[in-house]
């Protein structure tokens, strides 16, 4: 039995059982099996079948009915919770796309055709194994989109083993590789998907509590947005039981308050790239940010500091974009770590270290520090180029309460005194009302935090 | 006020925010003879960089005018600009007239 077929079987226990939850529906693994059936026969209809198609849509059972029915047909399916026309047709034809299918937050569905030629020597030789995949989109640094190609089978495979059935929420969407492993866990062991109506502190909190989740992925900015927006107290949380992050490093004073916080749930640690799928890890304990790696599922290595890794979950490949990969097959993620025998722990990206006259240092260090000062709701660290040390920490605050530059700066210098040392304390200041982080939930990119520091000053 | 007042306070207030991170506490009490950076003065490297950002900020805020304190210009000078409170006024001053009449 091929797993799709085992996870359709699975289904088929559990007809009566509720599989998604929205506001205003509830739909069982009876329901979806029929969405499935539905689905199939459409795409039957419009020649969907052995053939690469950009599926438009976020959590919900239509888009979950399609993606499963799409794989059953061979295709290969790629993903995008992002509706505007440019990004659709941007990651269209990025994906080689033939075919379109949007389905709109009504759940109404509607096919389009597009007549790009599928070139790319890892997508055919997928056709010619008639093997179903998806692709997943991540930004480049450059700015332009990437497009990276997986085996279907490599992410539903590792789901069999059955696992604890659980009411759980993913923070993390639909076409984000850790939202659609969350989903694949829930599916295979027959869980319950909790879709709340927007990503804000205050909507998660409620679904949170109506609906008894037990289990919650997200990354640490919407953690910390929980914490900052009060959720934690005005809602029951008493439920959860697991909590896990990622996507981002988590900074170590975050961890201890939300453990203080919520001191029956546990912390977990998810750590993954686009590329390599979510991997094999553990946290030590709920309190700390070092992990294990199981090593009978995958080969790990450090080179320079840096991780590389080689496991089943990894991409194909990229479409039109030379491969990654060493040449014994390790990807490099760009992540620096440490190592402490068998444990290993997450600085960040290679990219984002600042280099200040030689000394060096990773924003989430710096960041760790300066979210502890009294009155800073959220704090953001980059690089900046300077003429005198190369490199100098520059940050923006997001404060409480309205405060001038200066009172703040001689305050943030004062209280970095004996916490950081010289070259990382922050020299370059911005106090801002916006957003530091995206609408995903993620600090927000060295780049535009960059050219913020540069352009928005607000003087006081 | 007299141009050059003016930045010489912007430079000395632009110090004051800087006094919790100095190893020593910083006498401005010689005024515009007071020694920054270098022989004898009081700024390490990193307090020369704090100081130049927040002098940048300042003289942007107050006087409207964008200026790049370390340059070339900075780095070729006969006798460095950041050699004394004055000395550095005085270099501040050039950068914003060559500014105003560009």
């Amino acid at each position: 039995m091929t797993s799709l077929e085992t996870l359709f079987s699975r289904f088929e226990a559990a007809k009566e059982k509720i599989a998604i939850v929205t506001t205003n529906n509830e739909t069982t693994y009876g329901q979806l099996l029929s969405e499935v059936e539905k689905a199939d026969w459409l795409l039957r209809h419009n020649g969907c079948a052995r053939t690469t198609v950009l599926l438009v849509g976020d959590y919900a059972a239509p888009t979950i009915a399609f993606l499963l029915a799409l794989w059953r047909l061979g295709n290969i399916v790629a993903l995008s919770c992002a509706t505007q026309d440019a990004l659709i047709d941007e990651r269209a034809e990025l994906a080689q796309a033939t075919r379109v299918i949007k389905i709109n937050e009504d759940n109404q569905v509607e096919f389009f055709s597009r007549d790009h030629k599928i070139s790319d020597p890892i997508l055919s030789d997928l056709y010619r194994r008639q093997e179903a995949g998806f692709v997943i989109f991540s930004s480049g640094s450059t700015g332009k989109p990437k497009a990276s190609i997986h085996s279907a089978s490599a992410m539903l495979d590792k789901h069999i083993l059955p696992k604890r059935c659980l009411t759980s929420i993913s923070f993390l969407l639909f076409d984000h590789i850790g939202g659609l492993n969350t989903m694949f866990y829930i599916l295979f062991n027959v869980g319950k998907l909790v879709i709340p109506t927007s990503r804000s502190p205050q909507r998660v909190a409620q679904a949170i509590e109506k609906y008894r989740v037990e289990t919650i992925t997200a990354s640490p900015t919407f953690l910390n947005l929980l914490v900052m927006s009060d959720a934690l107290t005005l809602y029951d949380f008493k439920s959860l039981q697991v909590i896990n992050y990622g996507t981002e490093p988590m900074p170590e004073s975050l961890l201890k308050t939300l453990t203080q916080k919520l001191p029956w749930a546990r912390f977990l640690q998810a750590y993954g790239l686009t590329e390599t799928g979510v991997l094999p890890v553990r946290s030590v304990s709920s309190s700390s940010t070092w992990l294990t790696f199981d090593k009978s599922q995958c080969d790990i290595r450090i080179v320079d500091g840096l991780l590389e890794v080689k496991v089943k979950t990894s991409m194909l490949g990229y479409i039109n974009v030379p491969s990654p990969f060493t040449q014994d097959g390790y990807l490099k993620t760009g992540d620096a770590v440490l190592q402490e025998g068998d444990c290993y722990r997450v600085l960040g990206r290679h990219s984002d270290l600042i280099n200040v006259g030689g000394e060096k240092v990773y924003p989430g260090e710096i960041e760790n520090v300066l979210r502890d000062m009294p009155g800073v709701v959220e704090v953001a660290v980059t690089a900046l180029e300077n003429p005198i040390m190369g490199q100098v920490v520059g940050a923006a605050f997001k404060l409480h309460v309205d405060e001038s530059l200066t009172s703040f700066r001689q305050r943030l210098y004062k209280f970095c005194h004996q916490k950081l040392q010289s070259s990382h304390i922050p020299r370059k200041i911005l106090i801002t009302d916006a957003m530091l982080h995206t609408t995903r939930a993620k600090k927000i990119g060295a780049n535009t935090l960059r050219s913020r520091l540069i352009e928005e000053r607000r003087t006081a | 006020m007299n141009k050059n007042k003016m930045i010489s306070e912007i430079i000395q207030s632009a110090i004051q925010t800087q006094i919790p991170l100095l190893p020593e506490p910083i006498d401005l009490s010689q005024g515009e003879a007071t020694q920054l950076f270098g022989e004898g003065g009081v700024l390490d490297s990193m307090g020369l960089v704090t100081l130049v950002l927040t002098i940048e900020e300042m003289i942007e805020d107050e006087m409207g005018v964008a200026i790049t304190i370390v340059s070339e210009k900075a780095m070729s000078a006969r006798r460095s600009p950041f050699a004394t409170i004055g000395s550095l006024v005085e270099f501040i001053d050039s950068l914003i007239q060559e500014k105003q009449h560009a």
